[in-house]
């Protein structure tokens, strides 16, 4: 032990480096959380593997840290500013490294081990060294609030403040930059060699510099990132605690990604979005209260909204980001011809399943009736999507529409996910419904299926279509109806809460695909 | 950082698991989560009763029509019995404890209830009328025509998955661990699965069926109940049935159920489980299970059973302590706090334990059932914590042969399942009977146990199954049933006659409890307290339309 604290101030000072090195190592630790569930998806599953990963990491680096014996306060510098390069770098890096890389997962929980295990250096280091200034009892007791305190802090600075101000990139290098700066900083609270001093502000400095310099270039780095990992050039992104938007443009095709799933190409959204809207809208007999559950982008309700006679769209959505934004930012508002700004149009965001259920449940009176039912959620590929393909959701449903109520329902693909599209017709005949499959090709997703249906009769006859439309004309309405040989309707279960049969095939469906 | 201590202070409340003793540090920091117990003056109440009683002079009289002895199930639904058949007389209700409910009571608040004992009921089959009655006036199943099937209302069927098993490594879907089965256990369990199927469409020389449920509802063939008269362990013996993966499973019935081993469970019994229940409904296509279950557990039937029972007046003592019953005169001598309270009731519904009977009457009864204590966890999560494979199931059960049967758990129950949650929060109750020969050795060793020793031990048994759950848990609090449920050991059921005697005592008195079933289940509670004011309403002349209790107990 050579290097020496000198007096007690300093050691107060080492003190609230132990809060920052606790921020900033929560923080290293939700960036890759929230990282990993953008790029892969399934955010239960990232968030607790790399939780797993990075705890038993700094399990394994406060293990190590008995092997450190000789100058303490310049190994706590040093980690301090390893952690701080390599944390800094995390989300750039590992961004990259997705676009470019085959072995993301294993490089993933690689960086996210190593910055663990430095994490999981950093206290047991500054414990001994202010051990020799305080008492154990009043030691643990500081340090451990100021650790948690600090865990707080960025637990609450994280979602609420940084990522929203700043993005992934830039939060993650910020956080860097404090952890350098505390290096930094310690070298003027101790004493040693001038030598080694020298040599740690000299990589502190370089730490610093390097971060300053990947911080403003962070912007354009993102959307360079972004392209690689999108094969057009990205225009717009956005993200929300759960969630990630991006938008690419090349030409006259916009896309719009969802956690890096494609969601529409304004190549040929029209194709889909006619036929979801205009089937049921005019096969119904009356249309003046429109239902429209899922679909934030608005785009089902441009369609809605081209029939004279409605008087009223409910658009329920869980997401208030999605609906936000494209009520509200004129790139977005442009492609569905702010739809969403009408003032027929009340946005709800809500579960629909449980908005439903309290409206079923409600008196009889207390809410009219619908008219038609545009039902647009997500593929059923977990259970809380699953729920709302269930016989319980369809028989809600019923009960929120007049007796002349027609409806139609995304249903997935006949041609990808067979069993789960004829699972979800059904199962909506089974709740009752007069059931009428159809099927669309659109380019950018392959065949994509619908179910029209009927509250109490089949809906057989349709009215005249708006003008204005690129894709449908009644002929082709007729045709929809065709179901060719490998598209074929198949037997198997109904979808109940009681056994999410749907998500099974669903998943079933998908693995025998990627099979072929 | 955070993770760093928050390990270490899990590790050092642990005290045992491996790396934590490594971390922790001289005087550890104050244990987070923090741990808690629950009801912990039931018990010495509940021994109060082992004290000798005098009567002497009452501080209150009361003159009910109906005094009723226990607020568990049993008493709960005598009163609802009475009152649906549109007796408006007064009603006692004297109870131990401070809530109703008995071991379906759960605990929590209405906004985030949790169960701490009961938790599931089963679609009753069709000639168990009283739980479709009782079914019907809670709104669990729907207005239908008496003569068809049932309808469940939206929401009370389990919602699936129902089920998880921790085997290999990860989770997967169902309670069968399948992962590594080898194709002799994948034999034997068809050739169990066809046995069970067999007994289940049995019918006995009295043309009852081999099982039912209630258990009063089952055949009396003598041939049939010899299968009381050995061990489950016998029986699989003698089936050939020797693979250890479905001795894990059939066992795991008999201590969910039960509290019991395959060496205590009676033959008869731990097929019971399997085959009793042939349950119809009005939509069953494709339905996924046979379990009803609620946020609150079975503390939602008692909820709902307490409401109805409230549609006349009546009076609860609540945390009053009976301590004499005189069957000819119909008086209940109570003890609340310093009060000494004098009923004299015209029926006197004791519902209680048969050795807690026995001692009221002033009638030793030796033989009386025995009952298996049970340890529950309530865990506290501010998050999902859940580990590899499947990401969540109503009851999470991990396959643990290592561990000694009596050390065994049950894995534990998701409360917020229900509200459609799937598992994104909330609270777990876990669960492990002390299946030991010796229950009252068991009961001493849970009793004596401190809070901290059995917080480690369920932290340290969901440590591979929730490897996320020390990021998550904010609190853990315990729960000790020293009297959980009946055991049902060999020989019990073998004379149905047997049971009968204890549950009529004479006098005014007529005795309701899961007990004298040999069982503790809701249907068997629920039976008892239904056939026990059926009887007293004939007693009384007032007609019963339906009797709701079929056959004799």
């Amino acid at each position: 032990m050579t290097d020496r604290l000198p007096g007690s101030r300093p050691s107060r000072a080492l003190m609230l480096s132990a809060f920052v090195i606790a921020t900033c190592g929560l923080i290293y630790e939700l960036v890759a959380g929230a990282l990993a569930s953008y790029l892969l998806g399934d955010s239960v599953t990232q968030f607790s593997l790399i939780i797993g990963t990075y705890l038993s990491a700094m399990g394994l680096g406060s293990y190590l840290s008995r092997y450190l014996d000789r100058n303490l306060l310049s190994r706590f510098v040093e980690v301090e500013l390893a952690v701080a390069l390599i944390g800094g770098l995390e989300a750039p890096a590992l961004f990259g490294l997705f676009a470019w890389s085959p072995a993301f997962r294993l490089l993933l929980y690689g960086v996210v081990a190593v910055i663990g295990a430095l994490v999981g250096l950093e206290l047991p280091l500054l414990i001994r060294v202010l051990e020799r200034e305080t008492s154990l009892k009043e030691l643990v007791a500081r340090v451990l609030f100021l650790d948690y305190i600090g865990a707080l802090a960025a637990s609450l600075v994280f979602p609420l403040v940084m990522l929203p101000r700043l993005g992934l990139f830039r939060t993650s290098i910020a956080f860097g930059l404090i952890n350098a700066l505390v290096g930094l900083w310690t070298t003027f609270q101790f004493e040693a060699a001038p030598s080694v001093k020298l040599r740690l502000r000299l990589m502190a400095s370089a730490v610093i510099a390097v971060l300053l310099g990947v911080f403003a270039a962070a912007g354009p780095l993102e959307a360079r990132i972004d392209a690689a990992l999108f094969a057009d050039p990205v225009v717009f992104s956005a993200a929300s605690p759960y969630q990630k938007i991006t938008l690419t443009h090349r030409g006259a095709d916009t896309r719009l990604f969802i956690n890096g799933a494609l969601q529409f190409s304004t190549h040929d959204e029209h194709r889909y979005h006619e036929s979801l809207v205009h089937l049921p809208m005019s096969a119904a007999p009356r249309r003046a209260r429109v239902l429209v559950l899922g679909g934030g982008d608005g785009m089902a309700v441009r369609e809605v909204l081209r029939y004279d006679d409605v008087q009223q769209v409910t658009l329920v959505d869980l997401d208030p980001l999605i609906t936000g934004l494209f009520r509200d930012r004129a790139e977005l508002a442009a492609l569905n011809g702010g739809s969403l700004r009408d003032p027929r149009v009340e946005v709800v965001n809500a579960d629909a399943f449980h908005w439903i259920e309290e409206r079923v449940a409600a008196p009889s009176g207390a809410h009219a009736a619908y008219d038609v039912a545009i039902v647009d959620f997500p593929d059923p590929n977990n259970h809380g999507l699953g729920k709302l393909y269930t016989t319980t959701f369809f028989g809600m449903l019923r009960g929120a529409l007049g007796p002349d109520g027609v409806i139609s329902v995304q249903a997935t693909s006949p041609m990808w996910s067979p069993a789960a599209f004829w699972c979800i017709r059904r199962t909506m005949q089974h709740a009752g419904w007069q059931t009428r499959p159809y099927h669309t090709y659109v380019p950018a997703f392959g065949e994509w299926g619908f179910v029209l249906a009927g509250r109490e009769h089949s809906p057989t006859q349709f009215g005249p279509l708006p003008g204005g439309l690129r894709f449908l004309d009644p002929t082709t309405r007729d045709l929809l109806f065709t179901f060719p040989r490998d598209m074929a309707e198949q037997e198997g279960p109904i979808n109940r809460l009681d056994n999410q049969a749907l998500v099974q095939l669903y998943e079933e469906d998908w693995r025998a695909m990627a099979k072929k | 950082m955070s993770g760093w201590s928050r390990r270490a202070v899990l590790g050092g409340l642990a005290g045992g698991i491996g790396l934590g003793g490594l971390l922790s540090c001289g005087e550890g920091p104050p244990p987070a989560p923090t741990v808690g117990v629950l009801g912990a003056a039931r018990a010495a109440r509940g021994h109060r009763l082992r004290a000798p009683f005098r009567p002497g002079a009452p501080g209150q009289r009361l003159r009910p029509a109906v005094c009723v002895v226990g607020g568990g199930v049993a008493g709960l639904s005598a009163i609802w019995r009475l009152r649906h058949a549109g007796f408006d007389g007064e009603i006692v209700l004297v109870e131990l404890d401070e809530a109703l409910g008995g071991t379906s009571q759960a605990g929590g608040d209405a906004a985030a209830p949790f169960a701490l004992g009961g938790h599931y009921a089963t679609l009753p089959n069709a000639e168990n009328l009283h739980v479709r009655a009782i079914f019907e006036d809670l709104g669990v199943f729907l207005p239908a025509d008496p003569a068809g099937p049932p309808r469940v209302a939206p929401g009370q069927l389990c919602l699936a998955p129902q089920e998880r098993v921790f085997v290999g490594g990860q989770w997967w879907p169902g309670l069968w661990p399948a992962e590594g089965a080898s194709a002799r256990d994948e034999e034997q369990r068809a050739h169990w699965e066809a046995r069970v199927e067999a007994l289940r469409a049995t019918v006995g020389a009295d043309g009852k069926p081999a099982f039912s449920l209630p258990v009063a509802m089952a055949s009396h063939d003598p041939a049939i109940r010899a299968l009381a008269d050995q061990s489950m362990a016998a029986w699989l013996d003698a089936e050939g049935l020797d693979s250890p993966r479905l001795r894990w499973l059939v066992e795991y019935a008999c201590r969910d159920d039960f509290g019991t081993t395959l060496q205590t469970t009676s033959a008869w019994a731990g097929l019971h489980y399997h085959c009793a229940r042939r349950p119809f409904l009005h939509d069953d296509r494709d339905l996924g299970t046979h379990v009803l279950t609620w946020p609150a557990g079975n503390g939602f039937l008692v909820a709902g059973l307490a409401g109805l029972a409230a549609r006349a007046p009546a009076t609860r003592l609540l945390g009053a302590i009976c301590r004499r019953v005189e069957p000819d005169t119909g008086r209940v001598w109570v003890e609340q706090g310093e009060a000494l309270i004098q009923i004299d009731a015209e029926h006197v519904v004791l519902a209680v334990p048969s050795p807690v009977a026995a001692r009221l009457l002033d009638r030793p009864d030796p033989a009386a059932p025995t009952a298996a204590p049970w340890r529950v966890a309530v865990l506290h999560l501010d998050g999902p914590a859940r580990g590899p494979g499947v990401p969540a199931a109503w009851d999470s059960v991990v396959y643990q042969p290592e561990l000694p049967v009596e050390e065994a758990d049950l894995g534990a129950i998701d409360n917020e399942w229900q509200r459609g949650a799937y598992g994104s929060a909330g609270t777990l109750t876990w669960y492990q009977p002390l299946c030991g020969a010796d229950p009252a050795a068991e009961r001493a060793a849970l009793l004596a146990s401190t809070p901290e020793e059995q917080a480690a031990l369920v932290l340290r048994r969901m440590r591979r199954g929730w490897p996320g759950l020390p990021e998550r848990l904010r609190r853990i609090e315990l729960w000790a049933w020293g009297h959980g449920t009946v055991r049902p050991t060999v020989g019990l059921h073998r004379d149905p006659g047997g049971l009968a005697t204890r549950a009529a005592p004479g006098g005014r008195v007529w005795r309701a409890h899961t007990d004298l079933s040999g069982m503790s289940l809701f249907e068997e509670a629920s039976y008892h307290g239904v056939r026990v004011a059926e009887a007293i309403l004939a007693e009384r002349g007032l007609p019963v339309e339906r009797p709701l209790a079929g056959a004799p107990a």
